[in-house]
């Protein structure tokens, strides 16, 4: 039997979500015979192999993490959101409400253990967009597995649809935003 | 292979602290490494969208700053909040709040180790990228692996019945914990120390196995002098939740002892590159960068004279013998001080959960007048953890000021990457496995978010060489 | 009501005239998804979640503002509907900033359970991300818009149930927004804070600071019992966690009865002061030192048997607040009447006791206390008499039902006091006598309705006439300084009203004027209308308990017992306080010439500091006891958590010491 390959990427996010997965314990020992872990597509855009699923957690908030997410999506047959970040927006998208570069300042200048503040920029550190992002703001998303973090039961379900081959969608009394 | 070099090379990402790493190396004229930066990638800014936010939110926002050690931020942030509430915790409270924070430890130290940085050690460093994850220790080592796994499940299980959920969980509040353990999780809990202890034993004699093994590249993998900081209790024994900084050189000698750590501002500044994200704290008094110092494991058990729990106090013993004066230095002992944290976790767990007010319900202590500041620190996994708060007589967040554990160690981690460069770079021709040697040098640090990517694939590694006008001429990928 | 039958779902149901398509549809277990429905409230079709087709309706309508009518023909769920109502949803979500996972409702949410009904698991529509005040202002809520879904409910809340109206939208179109008065913050505004906002809201917009992340309901255990703060015996629905509360609610907010205030609802859960322990004594050294419950009874009794020896039963006196509850008050009479037998008996309250009694009893001769009306038929009144009270801030639920049948029924409101209009929004006449002459335009009021009245010749007014007849209405108004055409006016308003009542408190009974009473009585009598039984008067009384700390007879007759310690030669003082939180300043002769005082209380204070022994009371979470309501009902709480070993109820107490004085 031919293994379904899945690659996995976080974008602005906790890992949360990845670690939520690893909260599926011995499951992931079961999961290991049917699923194959491909590398994650991050920069190597030529050589990036076709994955059938591509999961991402986290939001979209700076060119980098927009580009990685694009590249993911042009190589996976099917893109699942993991997580309230990449679902909505999430905790990221809090600093939707502020100017970035007021974020920025009060990172970097104006924090009070901050010495001698400058704010970081290209080319050493990608900038930011001006608004943080879901996926499905980006690319076409084909399923979502909300929560923050999802569930691991939940994540397993949603991985279990695929490999029946079926498009999941998370019953209601699944669906977790917390 | 050895490959010709011109100016810069890149290698993205690393790690993702916060998201995305990488490593640029900068080479000087003769094509020897003039510097290697590891840069920090992702911003999100917590410490200005918290801004008008009323600080009894904070224990619920700031566990969001990472998912590996939620805890962390969750009990930081409350530990700020009860200094803004002005009110001592009832001693069940804090004892509940340790246990919470001790099965963090135990299940963040045990991801660390089994998941992603054992197949590094088991399966050897050069091991085919796709097998050395935690998935192809499963393959190979079943035993360690499912030792891992239950492991950490163990450490979550402890949160989750504290705090509802195992990640990001919400037990505790400003006063106190929402929650009481029931006896019968408590007699649960209690009957899984023995297996715990013996697997935490048995990672211990692997750690100790491969250290034999491979002898010198252990010893000079990314040693440098650095200070060290980590809180302690009163006899300057291990503390991890609620003690006074200890500062210590390279040598051992005390630069800050028994230091309040709400006056943390007088002693820690941060630097700030343009180049990355994450800023680079430093002692004050010695300026940046000669005050740089490292957190977590390692630099606690620099700064701790003892631990309070049998088992993992004999082992502090032989791991003090490893260094100068009892300074360890080599990077690469971060593993094994990070397993003699977890097994005082384990040790600590029990004694918390034989302690007779442990399922006490008397667990909040409220006040409705509001101090106008509030600073929690203790020790995350990976290092100090600061959490500082402005609020205004309302209870709204009016300023937040955050030092998180991998911030402290970022100095040193650059150091570590530009160490091992040195080494494998030579007149401009790079040595074979630097990436994985750069790779290991970074993850001792368990900078935090390191690689789950790696717990599940490959963590993929991108060399290019940069010509001086910006062309690439050549690439190295994994 | 007429019945009338409808087809849902290609099925046919029954339903009352005048229901709307939901109340038909939730009547007969259809389910139909609402936000800004809230059952009691008037309902506005403002979130569009209930929309359904209706046969010949061109769109959806909302079923909660739509008429049922007879052999309507009604579409609850189909594929169409479902995909507006998961298109309401998600257009919510980017109107405001929801972000779930840390929010304080988070799993007590109903756009969050409707979200995950309709498995909303993406939003599809540009998000506006807007910046929005969080409102912290207020002791106890905290008002953030950036979870507002404009549902209304709050504000329909503080307006038709609680009366005040301090709530309602401002601004327009994308900017409108929920607002306190003239947009000032929560804190600042006329809002009583009685939290009956909070918990009409649906998601995590109005919240409460002291039981943010306590504990969620789904975890907690739900209590129903009273709430014996101030009289009005307001039932609660306590959620408890662990043995300890979490949060108060109405077990039915939107009810005749079902608001709360925020002494009922929120003080309790953020009251800081100290709490009594354990049995303290004072020992050798003069300190009060922690001592085993018994044997501090003990020493109570010994000393207090010695002394009731040495200098008779009325060398020792007994003064109780009216916060006690009536098992506490009964066998605190026992111990000091009855064991110790002595006369000086009181209550903190005694002196109010006795102005309304004199009032009530001297030149009527009327039955005691039981001549007042209940709480009740406030609500009901078409006019209202608020004299020398400020019910909002004593006893906000009185207070709100006056101002709730201001808004709803369209009463007038008549304020008589000197120093302060009492309901500034709501009044519609404010007389305000000079200080010194309350009782005087009472009098000339009452002049003014016998001199309009068509019925002067019934037996009551006969008889107040009689009293009244050297009162000159226009005359004597100038002296009270009042101008006379309001109070024809006033006399007007009560002559054509339908149902007066007169409701008066603290500012009448301050004066220890008996013949005020008198006066309001009097007033009280000829306003009233026929039907009723009795004079539609009510007094709000000082504690919790006033009421049935009176009813059984422990405020003293005769002499305030506290004013009068030296006077009646009184050597020792058994001051039982409960949960009342008494400061050494209400008891300004307790240091004087007593050899020995014990004070059992729920709190230390200045005043516990004075004592000889101080024995712990529990508070009235911790116990199920009866308390009799300010209009006479007697009423049993449930005990809410438990209270530590050391502590026991006051009754326990004070009757272990009786049997050991009677050994």
């Amino acid at each position: 039997m031919t293994k379904v390959k899945v690659a996995t990427i976080w974008l602005e996010a906790c890992a949360g979500c990845h670690m939520s997965f690893l909260d599926i314990d011995e499951a992931i020992i079961e999961l290991a015979d049917k699923v194959e872990f491909t590398r994650t597509p991050i920069t190597d855009i030529k050589d990036f192999p076709q994955v059938d699923v591509g999961i991402v957690e986290g939001s979209v908030g700076n060119t980098e993490e927009e580009e990685v997410l694009k590249e993911l999506r042009a190589h996976c047959k099917i893109l699942m959101a993991w997580g309230d970040c990449a679902c909505f927006g999430g905790v990221c998208a809090m600093r939707n409400t502020f100017d970035k570069e007021e974020v920025l300042r009060r990172g970097y200048i104006e924090t009070e253990s901050t010495y001698k503040g400058k704010i970081p920029c290209p080319p050493g550190v990608p900038a930011l967009l001006d608004q943080v992002k879901p996926a499905n703001h980006v690319v076409k998303v084909d399923c979502y597995v909300p929560g923050c973090p999802p569930e691991a039961g939940a994540i397993l379900y949603a991985l279990k649809e695929l490999l029946a081959g079926r498009i999941p969608v998370l019953p209601s009394d699944m669906m977790r935003f917390d | 292979m050895a490959t010709k070099v011109s100016k810069t090379i890149e290698i993205n990402p690393v790690s993702r602290l916060e998201g995305h790493g990488k490593v640029t190396i900068q080479l000087d004229d003769s094509g020897n490494v003039a510097d290697a930066k590891f840069h920090v990638t992702q911003f999100r800014g917590f410490e200005k969208f918290c801004e008008g936010r009323v600080f009894w939110e904070m224990p619920a926002i700031t566990p969001r700053i990472c998912g590996i050690c939620p805890v962390s931020h969750h009990l930081g942030a409350a530990k700020a909040c009860d200094e803004i509430l002005g009110v001592e915790l009832t001693r069940p409270a804090k004892l509940l709040r340790e246990l919470m924070h001790m099965g963090q430890v135990l299940q963040s130290h045990a991801l660390h180790f089994f998941h992603l940085a054992s197949p590094d050690l088991l399966l050897g460093m050069d091991a085919e990228p796709a097998r050395r994850n935690i998935i192809g220790l499963i393959a190979e080592n079943p035993d360690i692996a499912v030792k891992g796994i239950k492991l950490r499940s163990f450490g979550q299980t402890v949160i989750q019945k504290l705090g509802g959920k195992k990640i990001h969980p919400n037990g505790a509040v400003p006063g106190g914990m929402n929650t009481a353990l029931s006896t019968a999780d408590r007699d649960h809990l209690l009957k899984q120390i023995g297996w715990a202890i013996a697997d935490a034993q048995t990672a211990i004699s692997v750690i100790k196995h491969y250290y034999e093994q491979d002898n010198e590249f252990v010893c000079t993998c990314a040693s440098f002098p650095t200070g060290y900081l980590g809180l302690v209790d009163e006899n300057n024994n291990l503390e991890l939740y609620d003690g006074k900084l200890r500062l210590i050189d390279q040598k051992g000698k005390n630069l800050e002892d028994q230091f309040n750590p709400s006056n943390y501002l007088d002693i820690i500044s941060e630097y700030v590159e343009d180049w990355s994200y994450l800023k680079f704290p430093f002692y004050k008094k010695m300026g940046y960068p000669k005050g740089t110092y490292r957190v977590g494991p390692l630099a606690r058990l620099n700064v701790s004279q003892g631990i309070s729990t049998p088992l993992a106090n004999a082992e502090l013993k032989n791991f003090k013998k490893l260094g100068n004066n009892g300074i360890v230095e080599g990077s690469l002992y971060y593993h094994y001080a990070r397993l003699i944290e977890l097994l005082y976790s384990i040790e600590k767990i029990q004694q918390l959960l034989e302690d007779k007010d442990i399922c006490s319900t008397d667990l909040i202590v409220t006040s409705n007048k509001y101090n106008e500041q509030g600073i929690g620190v203790l020790e995350a996994p990976r290092g100090t953890l600061f959490h500082h708060y402005w609020v205004d007589d309302t209870g709204k967040i009016k300023k937040v000021n955050l030092i998180v554990a991998t911030g402290n160690n970022n100095a040193a981690i650059n150091k570590a990457v530009y160490e091992v460069a040195k080494t494998h770079i030579k007149n401009n021709k790079i040595t074979e496995g630097i990436l994985n040697r750069v790779e290991v040098a970074i993850r001792c640090y368990d900078p935090c978010l390191s690689c789950s990517t790696h717990a599940l694939g490959q963590m993929p590694f991108n060399i290019q060489v940069v010509s001086p006008d910006g062309e690439i001429i050549k690439e190295i990928i994994r | 009501m007429k019945e009338i039958t409808l087809t849902v779902n290609g099925k046919q149901v029954k339903g009352k005239e005048g229901d709307t398509v939901l109340e038909v549809c939730e009547a007969n277990n259809i389910h139909i998804p609402t936000l800004c429905h809230l059952k009691g409230l008037t309902d506005v079709g403002a979130c569009r979640m209930c929309v359904v087709d209706i046969e010949k309706e061109r769109r959806p309508v909302p079923a909660c503002t739509y008429p049922a009518r007879d052999g309507l023909v009604v579409q609850t769920h189909n594929e169409k509907l479902e995909k507006y109502r998961r298109l309401i949803l998600e257009l919510m979500f980017t109107e405001r900033n929801h972000l779930c996972a840390q929010c304080v409702a988070s799993g007590d949410c109903e756009l969050q359970s409707l979200a995950y009904e309709y498995q909303m698991d993406n939003v599809r529509y540009p998000y506006s991300w807007p910046a929005l005040p969080v409102d912290s202002v207020n002791d106890y809520l905290v008002i953030d818009h950036n979870r507002c879904i404009l549902c209304g409910r709050c504000i329909r809340t503080c307006d038709e149930i609680v009366g005040v109206h301090a709530l309602d939208f401002g601004h327009r179109g994308w900017k409108d927004m929920v607002i306190a008065d003239l947009n000032q913050p929560l804190g600042t505004s006329s809002c009583i804070s009685c939290g009956a906002c909070f918990q009409a809201c649906p998601t995590g917009a109005i919240f409460s600071k002291n039981s943010a992340y306590k504990g969620k309901p789904q975890e907690c255990q739900k209590v129903n019992t009273i709430c014996p703060i101030c009289g009005i015996g307001c039932e609660i629905e306590a959620l408890v966690k662990d043995n300890r509360l979490v949060r108060i609610d109405s077990p039915d907010i939107t009810g005749k009865r079902g608001i709360l205030c925020d002494k009922g609802r929120f003080a309790l859960l953020s009251r800081k002061d100290e709490r009594v322990k354990s049995a303290l004594v004072r020992n050798g050294r003069g300190k009060l030192e922690p001592q085993p419950l018994s044997k501090a009874i003990d020493t109570v009794a010994n000393k207090l048997a010695r002394l009731k020896a040495q200098y008779g039963s009325n060398g020792i006196a007994g003064i109780a607040s009216s916060q006690a509850s009536t098992n506490s008050l009964k066998a605190f009479k026992e111990l000091i009447a009855g064991t110790i037998g002595s006369d000086l008996i009181d209550t903190l309250d005694g002196d109010t006791y006795r102005t309304i009694i004199k009032g009530i009893n001297g030149p009527r001769a009327q039955g005691g206390l039981d001549i007042e009306t209940s709480l009740e038929e406030i609500l009901k009144a078409d006019c209202i008499i608020v004299v020398g009270a400020n019910p909002l801030g004593s006893h906000p639920v009185a207070g709100s039902y006056i101002a709730r049948a201001v808004r709803g029924n369209k009463a007038k409101l008549i304020i008589i006091d000197p120093a302060q209009n009492a309901f500034p929004y709501h009044a519609t006449l404010w007389l305000k006598p000079k200080e010194g002459t309350e009782q005087l335009a009472v009098n000339v009021l009452s002049k003014a309705v016998i001199e309009k009245s068509t019925k002067k010749d019934s037996a009551r007014t006969k008889e107040v006439a009689a009293s009244l007849k050297d009162i000159n209405v226009k005359q004597n108004s100038k002296r009270a300084g009042i101008d006379s055409d309001d109070l024809l006016e006033a006399a007007d308003m009560l002559s054509k009203a339908k149902h007066n009542i007169i409701v008066y408190g603290e500012g009448v009974l301050q004066h220890k004027n008996p013949g005020l009473i008198t006066s309001l009585l009097n007033l009280a009598t000829i306003v009233s209308s026929q039907d009723k039984e009795r004079p539609q008067i009510i007094s709000l009384k000082p504690k919790g308990n006033s009421r049935g700390a009176w009813d059984i007879g422990i405020a003293n007759s005769s002499q305030s017992i506290i004013k009068n310690l030296t006077s009646n030669n009184i050597k020792a003082l058994y001051l039982l306080l409960s949960d009342d939180y008494v400061d050494a300043s209400e008891l300004p002769n307790l240091s004087t010439g007593l050899e020995f005082i014990v004070i059992q209380s729920s709190y230390l204070s200045s005043a516990t500091s004075k004592a000889d022994v101080v024995l712990p009371s529990p508070i009235w979470t911790e116990v199920g006891e009866e308390y009799t309501t300010l209009d006479g009902i007697a009423k049993l709480t449930s005990p809410l958590v438990k209270s530590s070993d050391d502590i026991k109820a006051d009754a326990e107490i004070l009757r272990e010491i009786s049997q050991q004085m009677k050994k």
